[in-house]
């Protein structure tokens, strides 16, 4: 293609591209970049070396956008007793400043920056900047003179937000007074209506409520590593039952970091059930790990001063089998670090799956800091049942230990005399110092058999049929037993078939007979449990006491059988002796059912619920002490209202799952339907 | 004829014997004065055909030369400094960077 064009034309058209190209390229960008070939220059430059909008662009890219807005989602780690949530890697940073550095650049920005919302997270920023020194009134004034210098009308919710800011700060230090006054400033210029901001809304009215609220009591701690050392700047939050099963959020009411002595307080705690959730950076928990228990509780009863110590330990460093090691032999030695207090530890293997690994303690109990495990105690190892993603049954984690191609993991937990978490060998290890050796192992102590294969190639009827021959031929096998029994189970998951558990008895008699302590014998309780043979279930549950005393679940259930034989008596002594030793308390419920059946009274089933709150994670909790107080109201208007409650509850332990809809009464017949919730 | 010719030569030369010619110069502008401008006029107005595709070409490149000698601010140069630890890889409950992980996996294979 061409065009035809006079030169005068051609000139003024190359002449005018030339001067376009000279002000992209060289001309406007050169009135505002900054060489700075160095963090050295470029703090030189954030500093003052430059000014004006040239500043204030490197002030916010290199320190606003790298600082921490929000004590809820800043870290790169949040541990708390039911997960742990790993946010970062965060961007990466030029440069890294430390607190001092960036403290005295946010307050630049904060004093003479441009009016926009990085003039809020700079004043955010500076406040937990402070907090984490120390010092809670700079935090509350730097808030207070961002927010002077904008205006209601022009930054309507940026204002706001400012000084919500400093009215919860206000509120932590117990100066109720000024809060409340920050807090009806703000409700007097924000027009909710208009702005829409719900969150600040539902945050105002958290604020009044505080405000308003008696006999709150306070939670305050330190977090130190074991050695004493405090940790500075780690966030702390205390979160009401109704949010520990999800991640924290930035409209949770108490969050605090801590100063430079470890320090935290939370002040104005209204009464209910807290679980605390730490937030730290990559550097403050490489290496070291919170032992915090699922079942890990603050109960704040209302007008107390509960202190609440939180200890960091170094993780266990791991000696043997480490590294990818190929075991051979019939015993695998495992060894570890010893813990200074540890009374116990806990041996957990690991199984790698499609995506991910599953993971189960292998032995607990153990006195030495290692353990010599017969090879075969890993083959007849019990895993459960996992899908792929096709929705079909992995075979991989089914031949658990005994796959020669797998690649195993294994780690180790520390615990005291009374059963406390002291630490672990699992964790983040994010530098040469703390990586140590990698848990990893191979055991190739023995070949896949023609089963074997059939199994991984998901044929399961010629898998099944070939492992019943293999055990014709050697009844003795474990592994060949285990994998028949491992079958039945996934047969039964896939197929829905509770007849493949009644097949599988006899293999399971084999099995307690022949490796006592077997992790299988459990199946077998289970499966007398629900055949209601109760002469078989003693029998099992006698051996399973030998071997693991302390399963509170084994317990639990076997005093729930007591309650099917009608000895409610006896099961209610059976579960006064178990809540204790079961911080869950996932059974209280059946307890309560058997407390009323044999005292026939609220009062005191109602104590029970109170002082044995239902903490299982998996379910939502069942608020017992609200449905008793609820049934004993409905019992005043009825003399014969224990009565029937005592016999639906007989035929709720019988198994009648219709019987809930029977109920005429809406406490009881809440009560009934929680009590089918208990397992 | 030749005479008469010398005469009025020795005349002239006589005449004019007291001036200088200093206008060479002008003279010189006088007898080309329109050529010149003529010219540029005529250079100025000419049409000529350019060919669009190499030139777009030529002028898409110099543009992306330009751009490219143009440095990004020293500021970024620093970021190459850095470890570049992006990516975390969590195996059988332990967390690792990715890099370390692939780094020590391979060098345990190695010892083998």
């Amino acid at each position: 293609m061409r065009i035809r064009i006079k030169v005068k034309h051609l000139v003024l058209v190359i002449a005018a591209a030339a001067v376009a190209v000279i002000f992209a390229v060289w001309g406007l960008p050169a009135k505002q970049t900054v060489v700075a070939e160095t963090p050295a220059e470029l703090m030189k430059a954030m500093n003052g070396s430059v000014s004006g909008e040239a500043r204030w662009r490197l002030i916010r890219t290199h320190v606003v956008n790298t600082g921490m807005d929000e004590l809820s989602h800043g870290y790169d780690v949040y541990v708390g007793p039911g997960m742990t949530t790993t946010s970062g890697p965060s961007d990466h940073e030029e440069i890294e400043l430390s607190s001092e550095e960036r403290l005295p650049l946010l307050l630049a920005y904060i004093q003479e920056g441009p009016k926009d919302y990085d003039l809020v997270r700079a004043a955010k920023q500076a406040a937990i900047l402070y907090q984490a020194a120390g010092d809670r009134g700079q935090a509350i004034n730097v808030l207070e003179s961002a927010a002077e210098r904008l205006d209601f009308a022009l930054h309507p919710s940026q204002k706001g937000e400012l000084l919500l800011e400093a009215a919860k700060l206000y509120i932590r230090d117990g100066e109720t007074d000024a809060s409340e006054r920050l807090v009806n400033r703000i409700s007097a210029e924000i027009d909710a209506d208009r702005y829409k901001d719900f969150l600040m809304q539902e945050k105002l009215t958290w604020l009044h409520r505080q405000n308003g609220g008696t006999a709150v009591s306070t939670v305050t701690g330190t977090v130190t590593r074991s050695d004493g050392t405090p940790l500075p700047g780690v966030g702390v939050f205390l979160r009401e039952k109704s949010a520990v099963n999800h991640s924290v959020t930035g409209s949770e009411p108490y969050q605090a970091v801590t100063d430079r002595e470890g320090r935290f307080a939370f002040t104005g705690v209204i009464p209910g059930s807290y679980q605390l959730t730490l937030g730290f950076m990559f550097e403050q928990i490489d290496g070291w790990t919170w032992p915090v228990m699922t079942e890990d509780w603050i109960d704040v009863k209302g007008g107390e001063h509960i202190e609440e110590p939180v200890v960091l330990y170094p993780l266990i460093d791991i000696y043997s089998p480490v590294n990818q090691v190929e075991i051979t032999d019939d015993v695998v030695v495992f060894e570890w670090e010893p813990v200074d207090g540890a009374a116990y530890y806990e041996l957990h293997g690991t199984i790698p799956v499609e995506n991910g690994s599953i993971g189960s303690r292998i032995q607990s109990q153990i006195r030495e800091n290692r353990i010599a495990l017969p090879i075969d105690v890993l083959y007849g190892f019990r895993t459960g049942v996992s899908y792929t993603m096709e929705d079909q049954v992995d075979p991989v984690p089914l031949l658990g230990f005994a796959n020669p191609e797998s690649r195993y993991a294994w780690n180790v937990e520390a615990y005291d005399a009374e059963g406390r978490k002291i630490t672990q060998s699992n964790g983040y290890r994010l530098d040469e110092t703390t990586m140590g050796a990698l848990p990893f192992f191979y055991l190739k102590e023995r070949e896949l058999t023609g089963a074997d294969r059939l199994l991984l190639a998901s044929r399961w009827e010629e898998a099944m049929a070939a492992y019943q021959r293999d055990y014709e031929a050697n009844p003795r096998d474990v592994h060949t037993l285990t994998m028949i029994l491992k079958l039945y189970d996934a047969l039964a998951s896939m197929e829905n078939n509770e007849e493949y558990v009644e097949e599988s008895v006899p293999y399971l008699l084999k099995m307690a007979e022949m490796y006592p302590g077997s992790p299988f014998e459990f199946t077998l309780f289970d499966y007398y449990f629900k055949e209601k043979n109760w002469a078989e279930l003693q029998k099992v549950y006698e051996l399973l006491q030998q071997h693991d005393s302390g399963n509170a679940f084994v317990r639990s259930m076997y005093a729930t059988a007591r309650i099917k034989q009608g000895q409610w008596e006896e099961a209610a002594a059976e579960f006064a002796a178990i809540m204790p030793e079961d911080p869950s308390h996932r059974f209280v419920g059946n307890y309560i059912a058997a407390e009323l059946y044999v005292t026939e009274s609220f009062d005191s089933a109602l104590r029970i619920a109170r002082q044995f709150p239902d903490r299982s994670s998996w379910k939502e909790h069942a608020v017992w002490d609200e449905l008793i107080l609820a049934m004993a109201e409905e019992a005043a208007s009825d003399e014969t209202y224990i009565q029937q409650l005592k016999e639906k509850m007989v035929r709720h332990f019988e198994g009648d799952k219709r019987m809930d809809r029977l109920s005429s009464f809406p406490a009881m017949h809440d009560f009934l339907e929680a009590l089918q919730e208990v397992n | 004829m030749t005479f008469e010719r010398e005469r009025v030569r020795e005349q002239l030369e006589e005449e004019l014997s007291e001036l200088r010619f200093q206008g060479h110069e002008a003279v010189l502008k006088r007898l080309q004065p329109v050529t010149w401008r003529e010219r540029l006029r005529e250079l100025w107005n000419r049409e000529i055909e350019v060919p669009l595709v190499p030139v777009g070409l030529m002028v898409a490149l110099i543009a992306g030369a330009a751009l490219w000698l143009r440095q990004p601010p020293g500021v970024q140069d620093t970021r190459a400094d850095l470890p570049k630890k992006a990516e975390l890889i969590e195996i059988a409950g332990n967390v690792y960077w990715k890099e370390d992980y692939e780094r020590m996996i391979a060098s345990v294979e190695n010892s083998d």
